[in-house]
């Protein structure tokens, strides 16, 4: 589903009635949003600054076709969810990991289980981020739901290539994911 | 010639029309090479699926949009205009819950109401709701799946009908608001009270069962069995028009987002009170269909588990009940007695405080009524009624 708005013509973007579209944007979106970023992310904070910094964007240079937000709002989010992730792979693996670990633990499960989901989840962070940017923004926007049709437009790509590149990038998730598996002997 | 590898993965996702599937249908039956890559990439992406579950995690805490949305107010320039009292009340309502309500109803209705108590002689069986049950549900992504089906999509553009009867508008007097309406009304007390009146509206699924699959399918749920017999069932929904009377500050408490947040705190809570009447929806529907096992496939998709679902269906009148599910952590609910009948009361955080939403129905009319502060501020509000 897409939700249409309308800017006015005289450049200041969202003037009156349309603050109200934004605000109704806003609360339409920003669950997913946050959600989406948290996903990537593992840091709830982080996810929240990010989420608001993506409205932030909308707000100034919302895009010229208001025709399809959500793949916008998604495609934004997403690209900052990487960008954060491979700056993060600079910085201390140590830190990252004691920064995320208490977001994630599901204080139910047994410490071991956790310990080795903590474990996994970082693996497929470092996939992620070491993985060709559009092959990762693809993925993401794929596995969280997207249609063909629906990822093919926030890519501006045709949606008849989307089944190729989803192969390619499937391939590439998975020779890395291989690669920074204990068992093989190397990390990323 | 061989199928390439994105024809293969556009098949198995289900992204390409139906020429192209029966193409690739007959070559798959026919290539015993091409079958066994198509194996091959159907088991990779669903390990790539797998692994990618794992970044699932569970809020820490409920996510808090009106909060939010005051941080981003803060950051952006003063040039927002402030909206109507009534678009904000719209806007103020948290919108995924809404949205994620709507769609569910939709759902539920097309699903949940039909009876196989119905009277053999007639065609099509009517109900009414007459009470609403309130289930607090896990949705984690649902929202975002659901917003996001192409195939919910496709069954919202070629399977539903929608008949509209007018545009929403601002009224001057209960008494005006109450001929638009054609019913009586109640009155908020206190003056003075803007009213606007929402035409009613008719909506007509009929229920295609593959589509409904896929759309289940697109959603993560294939384990939810839906009944051969509910194919081809036409279900019609009548919305009457309703009416929301508004009385109290509701300026100031949408306000505090852009004030100094230090003294957003010391505000007192707002007194905007909003009220909403409507006639019962009626849903009428072939009465062969089986409710207990619908109601059940309901509360699946919100994400019960088959025993909990059946447990929940079977203390169920679904032919009367409207079960309004709230995703998890967004809301306390528990009944209470107002206006003489059982209603459902909802506890929530707002931007500047704890904020109530209180739901019954009585002779046929759905009443609903959200305000700010706790249980007694809601049961007072209910009382002052006239």
């Amino acid at each position: 589903m897409t939700m249409t708005l309308h800017r006015k013509s005289d450049g200041l973007p969202w003037s009156q009635p349309d603050a109200a579209d934004f605000n109704r944007l806003f609360f339409s979106y920003w669950e997913r949003v946050v959600l989406r970023l948290a996903h990537i992310l593992g840091d709830w904070d982080e996810a929240e600054d990010l989420a608001l910094e993506t409205f932030i964007r909308l707000y100034h240079r919302p895009p010229k076709d208001g025709a399809n937000l959500a793949a916008w709002l998604y495609r934004v989010a997403t690209n900052l969810g990487l960008n954060a992730l491979r700056a993060r792979k600079r910085r201390s693996q140590y830190e990252n990991l004691a920064g995320v670990q208490v977001l994630e633990d599901d204080h139910r499960q047994d410490p071991a289980i956790i310990a080795e989901s903590r474990l996994e989840r970082e693996r497929v962070r470092q996939v992620l981020s070491a993985m060709k940017p559009r092959s990762a923004e693809l993925l993401i926007l794929r596995y969280s739901g997207l249609s063909y049709a629906e990822v093919a437009a926030t890519l501006g790509v045709a949606p008849a290539s989307i089944g190729a590149l989803l192969a390619r990038a499937e391939t590439e998730f998975e020779q890395l994911y291989e690669k920074a598996t204990p068992a093989g002997g190397r990390r990323i | 010639m061989h199928l390439t590898e994105g024809e293969i993965r556009s098949y198995q996702d289900q992204q390409i029309d139906l020429a192209t599937a029966r193409r690739i249908e007959t070559h798959l039956a026919a290539c015993a090479d091409c079958r066994s890559r198509a194996q091959a990439l159907s088991e990779r992406a669903q390990r790539v699926q797998a692994r990618l579950n794992h970044l699932q995690i569970f809020p820490p805490q409920p996510i808090q949009p009106a909060a939010a949305h005051q941080r981003l107010m803060a950051r952006l320039p003063e040039e927002m205009e402030e909206p109507t009292v009534i678009k904000k009340f719209v806007t103020s309502l948290s919108r995924p819950t809404w949205a994620v309500i709507a769609l569910v109803a939709v759902l539920a209705i097309s699903l949940a109401f039909p009876s196989v108590r119905a009277i053999a002689n007639s065609f099509l069986q009517l109900f009414r709701v007459e009470q609403v049950r309130v289930i607090s549900v896990d949705m984690d992504d649902l929202p975002g799946r659901m917003e996001s089906s192409a195939q919910l999509e496709a069954f919202f553009s070629q399977n539903v009908q929608i008949e509209e009867q007018g545009e929403p508008q601002e009224v001057a007097t209960l008494e005006e608001a109450s001929a638009l309406a054609g019913m009586p009304l109640r009155a908020l007390a206190g003056e003075p009270v803007q009213y606007l009146y929402q035409p009613g509206g008719a909506a007509t699924f009929t229920i295609d069962l593959e589509l409904l699959r896929a759309v289940l399918r697109e959603m993560g749920r294939s384990d939810v069995q839906l009944p051969d017999s509910l194919d081809g069932a036409v279900v019609k929904v009548q919305i009457p028009g309703s009416v929301i009377s508004q009385v109290g500050d509701c300026q100031s408490s949408q306000r505090a987002g852009s004030a100094d947040p230090d003294q957003r705190s010391l505000n007192k809570l707002s007194d905007c009170i909003t009220f909403f009447q409507m006639p019962s929806p009626s849903v009428s529907a072939p009465p062969e269909l089986d409710i207990a096992q619908l109601g059940q496939i309901y509360l699946q998709v919100l994400g019960m588990s088959e025993t909990e679902a059946a447990q929940f269906a079977s203390k169920v009148d679904w032919t009367t009940t409207f079960v309004i599910p709230i995703p998890q952590g967004s809301a306390d609910y528990k009944e209470v007695q107002v206006d003489g009948v059982t209603g459902a009361l909802l506890q929530f955080r707002r931007g500047s405080g704890p904020g109530y939403m209180l739901i019954w129905v009585k002779n046929g009319v759905v009443y609903v009524l959200s305000g700010f502060g706790n249980k007694n501020a809601a049961l007072e509000a209910a009382a002052a009624l006239k």
